[in-house]
């Protein structure tokens, strides 16, 4: 069990003010059987009435209108999560097949599909876990960190193409390979440590389980992570879209964080006390 | 007495170009809108005769919703192998963000086209389901309205049963599935081909007629604009696809959707009619499983019939299918409206073997159908009868019960050797009379 505190803060700028702007935002934690979400805030300027729903896969979305002429959009979404992967429970078949079709940047092309081919003749009576650990080797061999060269609608064929990108293209080749060698595989988008970004990560069931690998630091994850959505791709959840009137040009600046917060055993368990009081009597 | 209406032919149909009761088509990749040809000779069909396509078609459209409430849910008829997965998540139907929510009332398709055939065998066939925004009713609506008026007492004397229904049917549908406030009508506007049929609902339902910009969400609602104040939606009848619906959701470049209408839909705070999704049921693909479907949520045997279907994915299938190829019409599941369609026995040799490769290449993309001898059925033409191929388009409604409309889209070929009858391939159109029982 590990207890994060996070931060993730957005602060867009228009150069012109813009009118009538939509957006909808993936910034708060995912609720799942390992993430328990222990406090958070989100503050948005201009403050403005916003409603919560849920996507087709589960993820938390936040979603309001602006109305009137506006130079800036910020939002900061902060608290604290608990983080069990002792926690994890299998995957019912309704929710596993969502992740059964490829989605628009992770569809496979002649060079996926020739490196999958390849990577079939060595993963041969290996288990699910050794293939998708085998995998992070072969993205890390094929792959080099170079941001600046891709962006958010870059494909998993292009990326690999190019040899390079950054965690989405990383994790999008990632999730393609898996799939072609025969492994359910989906993308979370979300906070970790010693990233100033939003960061990008695939999962993989293993055993009926999800189970974290992070392409781009070749490692399996930790309970350093914190998961914001998950889709078949980056294009299922994008942490923040928007519509709005006006031409204007937009910057944006990012700020995230997570950092963990020590625990103390007595502490835990006071907390734990007063959810649960607090449940009963919801 | 319905030699009045052929006399009247060329008037109706100088009417209906006033009406702009038209459509679009794409021919040579370039988009033409063309007048829809109205034929004075109405089909009949007998009461007998429609009750058993009723309760066939009622049947048919229950078990479409319940797969579909099943597919964004549960997922149960793949889970127990009915229907294989690949059908549900390879082909472009299945809307991931329509996954784990079920619309106001667990309706999804409201309104459904059915396409089908009577044989010369005197069955009907069932050619095609359409449950995304099947459009057509208006034209019937709109036929019976100038017939009526060029023979008034043709229909006082209650043989034919009234259309002039649909109205008040589509807007109790509405009304059922509302979630509080108006309904409306969604259109992209009068540059769409099928804007009469789309303003002409809105003065039969006394729904709103919306354009783009004029709905907007906040709140977590969906707000109508108009002159006056903001006034909330309840219902939306969306004449745009899901692709367009919600910039925020699903392709972010359109124009014409509303931005962050999903999420207030996945509130459970505005009904969508049909139901964004509902492409998952309609594929061509998907088509081979509805019998089993029937048999799997109603526990019933089917009472309308498919035309003899062969699923390229399947050995079996595949097989008789490369051997029998000139008999058989091939079909290409992604495609719709007439487009997409062969018939292997017109090809040449070397068509024919490129078709073979195509089908051994690619086979969850094909179809392949016993070619059905359906009726003909007479249209005037220069002043004569003449026999000609045509379908019927059924209109089933559902809301609080499933019913089927008394009237229906009769299209017809107006090309004497052709089998494909879908306004998109420029046939004509006639009414469709529903006889009462004497």
């Amino acid at each position: 069990m590990r207890r994060n505190e996070y931060s993730f803060e957005v602060r867009l700028t228009f150069d012109k003010p813009v009118t009538d702007h939509t957006f909808l935002l993936r910034c708060l934690p995912a609720c799942s059987d390992t993430q328990t979400v222990l406090e958070e805030k989100l503050d948005l300027d201009p403050e403005v009435h916003v409603t919560e729903s849920l996507d087709g896969f589960g993820n938390r979305i936040v979603c309001g209108t602006i109305t009137g002429p506006h130079d800036h959009f910020c939002y900061h979404s902060r608290g604290i999560v608990e983080v069990d992967d002792s926690l994890r429970r299998p995957v019912p078949y309704s929710q596993k097949m969502i992740y059964a079709g490829s989605g628009e940047l992770t569809k496979a092309d002649a060079r996926l599909s020739a490196a999958a081919g390849s990577l079939l003749l060595l993963t041969g009576g290996l288990s699910d876990r050794e293939k998708a650990d085998l995998l992070l080797g072969e993205v890390q061999n094929r792959m080099i960190y170079e941001p600046g060269l891709t962006d958010t609608h870059t494909s998993a064929a292009r990326a690999l193409e190019l040899g390079r990108g950054v965690c989405q293209d990383f994790t999008h080749v990632y999730i393609v390979l898996a799939r072609q060698i025969g492994l359910t595989a989906r993308y979370c988008m979300g906070l970790a440590s010693q990233e100033g970004q939003t960061h990008a990560w695939a999962e993989v069931l293993l055993d009926g389980i999800w189970q974290g690998y992070d392409p781009t630091r070749g490692c399996v994850c930790g309970e350093n992570y914190v998961r914001l959505a998950c889709g078949r791709d980056a294009a299922d959840c994008p942490a923040e879209a928007g519509i709005m009137s006006g031409f204007a040009r937009q910057k944006q600046m990012i700020q995230t964080s997570v950092t963990t917060v020590e625990v103390h055993e007595e502490q835990r368990k006071e907390e734990q006390r007063r959810q649960q009081r607090q449940q009963v009597q919801q | 007495m319905a030699d009045i209406l052929e006399e009247m032919q060329p008037v109706i149909n100088q009417q209906l170009a006033r009406y702009q009761v038209q459509f679009g088509l794409y021919k040579n990749g370039e988009f033409h809108e063309r007048l829809f040809p109205f034929d004075p000779v109405a089909r009949e069909i007998s009461a007998e005769n429609f009750a058993f396509l009723e309760k066939g078609l009622i049947q048919r459209v229950d078990a479409l919703n319940a797969f579909i409430r099943d597919v964004y849910g549960p997922k149960k008829i793949l889970e127990d192998g009915v229907v294989p997965p690949d059908f549900v998540f390879a082909g472009k139907g299945y809307l991931a963000q329509c996954d784990g929510f079920v619309p106001p009332k667990g309706i999804y398709s409201h309104i459904s086209g059915i396409d089908l055939v009577e044989g010369t065998d005197g069955n009907w066939y069932i050619l095609e389901d359409n449950l995304r925004i099947p459009s057509g009713a208006s034209y019937p609506m709109i036929a019976r309205e100038l017939e009526r008026r060029a023979a008034p007492d043709l229909f006082r004397n209650g043989r034919i049963a009234d259309n002039r229904d649909y109205g008040l049917l589509l807007r109790q549908v509405m009304d059922y599935v509302n979630t509080g406030g108006i309904n409306v009508i969604y259109t992209p506007g009068r540059y769409n081909a099928a804007y009469f049929e789309h303003s002409y609902l809105a003065e039969k339902t006394g729904a709103t007629l919306a354009e783009t910009g004029e709905l907007v969400t906040h709140d977590g609602y969906v707000w109508y604009r108009g002159i006056e104040k903001e006034q909330k939606v309840g219902a939306i009848y969306r004449r745009i696809g899901d692709d367009f619906l919600d910039p925020l959701c699903f392709r972010t470049d359109s124009l014409i959707g509303i931005p962050g209408l999903m999420s207030v839909y996945r509130q459970g705070h505005v009904a969508i009619i049909n139901a964004p999704g509902n492409a998952v049921a309609d594929d061509k693909g998907i088509y081979y499983f509805v019998p089993k479907m029937i048999r799997y949520y109603l526990d019933q045997e089917p009472i309308l019939m498919n035309a003899p279907t062969y699923l390229l994915y399947y050995e079996k299938d595949r097989r008789y299918v490369l051997d029998n190829l000139t008999k058989l019409v091939i079909k290409d599941v992604a495609e719709a409206g007439g487009y997409g369609v062969i018939f292997a026995r017109d090809l040449s040799q070397e068509k024919l073997d490129q078709l073979r490769q195509l089908l051994e290449r690619e086979p969850r993309r094909f179809i392949a159908q016993e070619i059905i001898d359906f009726k003909d059925l007479p249209i005037l033409e220069n002043g004569e009868r003449v026999m000609r191929k045509a379908d019927l388009r059924a209109f089933v409604l559902s809301g609080e019960h499933t019913l089927v409309w008394k009237s229906g889209l009769t299209r017809f070929s107006r090309n004497p050797d052709s089998f494909i009858v879908n306004s998109s391939q420029g046939g004509g159109f006639k009414d469709t009379w529903i006889l009462c029982q004497k």
